[in-house]
């Protein structure tokens, strides 16, 4: 299955300042794919090149297996998407933005409620969007990408402002939507939220993308965190390699170590041992994205 | 699928609701005439029917709008532009499957319609308020005479000659979301363009000068549409609209 969005050593830059730097992105079909980075990493930049707002050379940027460059009506048309702060207009309703959306894209007149019932804001819908509160506005500005019902969906931030019952609600949409065989590529900042629902993961900094695969490619990687229940966990920090000793502690009867390699593993087993002490437990436990985000890019 | 220009058009049309620069621009005319009405009828003992009142009622209403128009334009043309810049709508509409020149057309023949609209909806107000005066002050003779073809026609070259502002102002507004610089300059400009004619053997290359120029034509009887400014008007109309769509072509989302 070929992808659904291809870069090939995407490159971008603003006057002499260079955003991006060859980026080869891979988001499979039907995936929700998270796209991270620090700020300023290249993320908004990246996204604006794949909805044709920024310009880049040909056949670096596909999508559906067309270049952007060359079939952008196309390819917007098969693509929903939401660039940061949602580009509704306030002197609107709720109701009046999504029926200019019927109008660019027309469907049966009841899929204005169907889409306002989705997004929750049915209430809402004849008040004026400049009375919105920010979560509000996110909302409409998710069901205005979702309104043609679009293969792709490309969200920027997309729960921005939302309360924690917002967020969870979005997150089962993004999740039904997947489930319909959509292909979702987001980005956030919540690593959390990122963690819960994102199938796969491109990490980018300083412009260049610095990790890609499945979620738990990067989390079944070598590193994990072992809690060792020893008869004398404080003599076992002492007898661990200085290497070992900068990422262990001891708290009550156990000793934490962060391993980040097998080899290391089985010295520290080895050194323990032969120290004389009893080991009587070992739990195993993957860290979080948001540890392995850190540690990805901390300089 | 691809969107069409009708449907960019009926979508263009819909964000305008709301947009208190349209009912502006109709309560504009409305405010003048009404301000006549009450200073023909202040003056009833003066009136007389010996000459056709409908041309001295024309004449103190153009004399408002030879400097109203054009600030209309140019407020017109950054409230519509406005729509967008507030919004953050660019990035959307420039998302959406469709060629740039729809957004960019439809917003133009919207522009152009709106104060095209304002200028027809200015003649109805002007013959019916001199209906009214009529039957107010039958003395003034309103109806007795009939309202002089060349009111109309100061109102169509007015259109005409407002074309190059409108397309000026709003390619101003597409570049700079800034009222002060959009809508303030045209104050500006139409001031300069009040002092230049008359005092710069060039003033007709300016367009700022052109409103002022036809007023004063209008009085002197000149009732012409075709002239040469006219057709400076248009060509700077073709100019700045022109630039207008390769700036919007060539706009990069930040």
């Amino acid at each position: 299955m070929s992808p659904i969005i291809e870069t090939h050593a995407l490159s971008f830059q603003y006057g002499k300042q260079r955003i991006l730097k060859d980026i080869n992105l891979s988001v499979p079909e039907n995936s929700i794919y998270g796209f991270l980075g620090p700020n300023g990493a290249g993320k908004s930049t990246t996204i604006k090149v794949l909805l044709g707002l920024l310009r880049v050379p040909q056949k670096t940027a596909f999508l559906f297996g067309k270049d952007i460059r060359q079939k952008r009506i196309e390819i917007l048309s098969r693509i929903g998407n939401l660039i940061e702060t949602p580009s509704i207009y306030g002197h609107l309703t709720a109701f009046d933005n999504l029926k200019i959306m019927h109008t660019l894209y027309p469907s049966a007149k009841s899929r204005i409620e169907e889409v306002l019932e989705l997004i929750g804001l049915s209430h809402a819908a004849h008040k004026k969007v400049k009375h919105f509160s920010m979560g509000m506005k996110q909302r409409l500005g998710i069901g205005l990408a979702l309104f043609h019902d679009p293969d792709l969906l490309v969200l920027d931030e997309p729960v921005n402002g939302l309360d924690p019952s917002g967020i969870h609600e979005i997150r089962q949409l993004l999740l039904q939507l997947q489930a319909s065989g959509k292909t979702i590529f987001i980005s956030s900042h919540l690593l959390s939220e990122i963690e819960k629902t994102c199938s796969h993961l491109g990490i980018i900094k300083n412009g260049s993308v610095i990790f890609q695969g499945k979620m738990d490619e990067l989390q079944s990687g070598n590193r994990r965190l072992v809690k060792l229940k020893l008869n004398d966990p404080a003599k076992g920090l002492s007898l661990l390699p200085e290497y070992l000793k900068q990422e262990a502690s001891v708290e009550e009867q156990f000793l934490h170590v962060d391993i980040r390699d097998d080899q290391h593993f089985q010295k520290m087993i080895q050194q323990l041992i032969e120290g004389g002490l009893e080991l009587y437990d070992i739990e195993r436990h993957s860290p979080s994205l948001e540890s392995l985000f850190m540690d990805l890019t901390k300089n | 699928m691809s969107i069409s220009f009708i449907q960019v058009l009926k979508a263009e049309f819909q964000k305008t609701k709301n947009i208190w620069g349209l009912t502006l621009s109709l309560l504009g005319p409305l405010a003048v005439l009404l301000i006549l009405i009450i200073g023909f009828i202040n003056q009833a003992e003066t009136a007389t029917n010996e000459v056709n009142p409908w041309i001295n009622f024309a004449k103190y209403t153009f004399q408002f709008f030879f400097f109203l128009y054009p600030l209309f334009a140019a407020l017109a043309a950054f409230l519509l532009s406005n729509i967008e810049h507030k919004n953050r709508g660019f990035k959307q509409i420039f998302t959406l499957p469709a060629p740039k020149i729809y957004f960019y057309g439809s917003k133009v023949l919207i522009l152009l319609f709106w104060i095209f609209s304002s200028i027809v909806f200015a003649g109805i107000v002007l013959y019916l308020s001199g209906q009214l005066l009529g039957w107010i002050v039958p003395a003034y003779g309103f109806h007795e005479y009939n309202i002089v073809p060349a009111s109309y026609v100061f109102l169509v070259r007015l259109y005409i000659t407002l074309l190059s502002i409108i397309a000026i102002h709003f390619f101003l507004s597409l570049y700079w979301d800034n009222f002060i610089v959009t809508v303030g300059s045209a104050v500006f400009l139409l001031i300069l363009g009040l002092i230049m004619y008359g005092n710069w053997k060039y003033a007709y290359l300016f367009p700022y000068s052109y409103s002022i120029q036809h007023w004063m034509e209008y009085n002197q009887g000149n009732t012409q549409i075709w002239t040469r400014e006219s057709w400076i008007s248009l060509f700077y109309a073709l100019t700045f609209f022109s630039a207008g769509y390769l700036l919007i072509s060539k706009k990069n989302i930040t």
